[in-house]
């Protein structure tokens, strides 16, 4: 009974913040700390077999990701694709919760030993991140996505 | 008139104060990257030039720098995680003897 009547106040409190909670929409777009140039394709010009690493460091930039051996690059990019922060103002403070959707675009290219394309893939993921922030300070979860 | 004018002296001043601490001068070169040229430039000159790059690839024979953009040129920036403050990436190849073969300005996030 006591744990039914918990239950059913931590609803109602969770309730009661929502609807008394201002919702603030969160802007849509590539992050602030994100590289832009990174589609939803690998790029024509890598071509397995053909194309040389340094191409591809000539045409895209530094990867976000190198393996040891320099025998794997990824490059991500990340973008917002929106949510809503529910904000609660009371007694000169201030708190906030809220979901982001985000989509990581990875592209990973793997090199053979003379420095060649031996293949690349793009791999999109969407999933969702939570924000949280009270007075000075703030949390935001995970990355829900890492580079492969 | 004449009271008006006195009037409106100390808004006109603390406007021009606003205008003035909002007001950043443009810290980029135009000339940072003219010095590079396929074919003559040396590794030791880059290094000279642009100091210590964000990153290098196959030993060092191909360098990055990072580069920020503004109304007067290009500003060099530092290695960091992310690209915030971040435009273009400077892509330098050299031979094996250290000269300059290619190189490429990639704009990673749009200025």
């Amino acid at each position: 009974m006591t744990v039914q009547f918990a239950a059913r106040l931590i609803i109602f409190a969770s309730i009661l913040t929502t609807l008394a909670a201002c919702p603030v929409p969160l802007p849509r777009g590539d992050t602030w700390e994100s590289r832009q140039n990174i589609g939803d394709k690998v790029p024509d010009f890598i071509v397995p077999g053909k194309t040389a690493r340094t191409d591809v460091l000539l045409a895209l930039g530094e990867p976000d990701v190198t393996s040891e051996n320099g025998m794997q690059f990824t490059y991500t990019r990340i973008t917002s694709e929106g949510g809503v922060l529910f904000v609660m103002a009371a007694g000169g403070g201030a708190a906030g919760a809220g979901s982001e959707t985000m989509t990581y675009r990875h592209l990973v290219i793997l090199f053979d030993e003379a420095g060649v394309v031996t293949s690349a893939r793009n791999e999109r993921v969407s999933c969702s991140e939570t924000l949280f922030g009270a007075g000075n300070s703030s949390y935001r979860s995970p990355p829900c996505s890492k580079p492969p | 008139m004449r009271p008006i004018f006195d009037f409106l002296r100390k808004p006109f001043a603390i406007f021009c104060l606003v205008l003035t601490a909002c007001a950043t001068e443009p810290v980029g070169r135009k000339d940072l990257l003219t010095f590079l040229n396929d074919g003559v430039s040396r590794r030791e000159e880059v290094f000279l030039k642009l100091g210590e790059p964000s990153a290098q690839y196959e030993g060092s024979r191909i360098l990055a720098y990072r580069l920020r953009k503004d109304a007067g040129g290009h500003i060099l920036v530092g290695r960091r995680d992310n690209w915030a403050g971040v435009h273009y990436n400077l892509m330098l190849v050299f031979d094996a003897d250290g000269v300059l073969i290619r190189h490429s300005v990639v704009e990673v996030r749009s200025p």
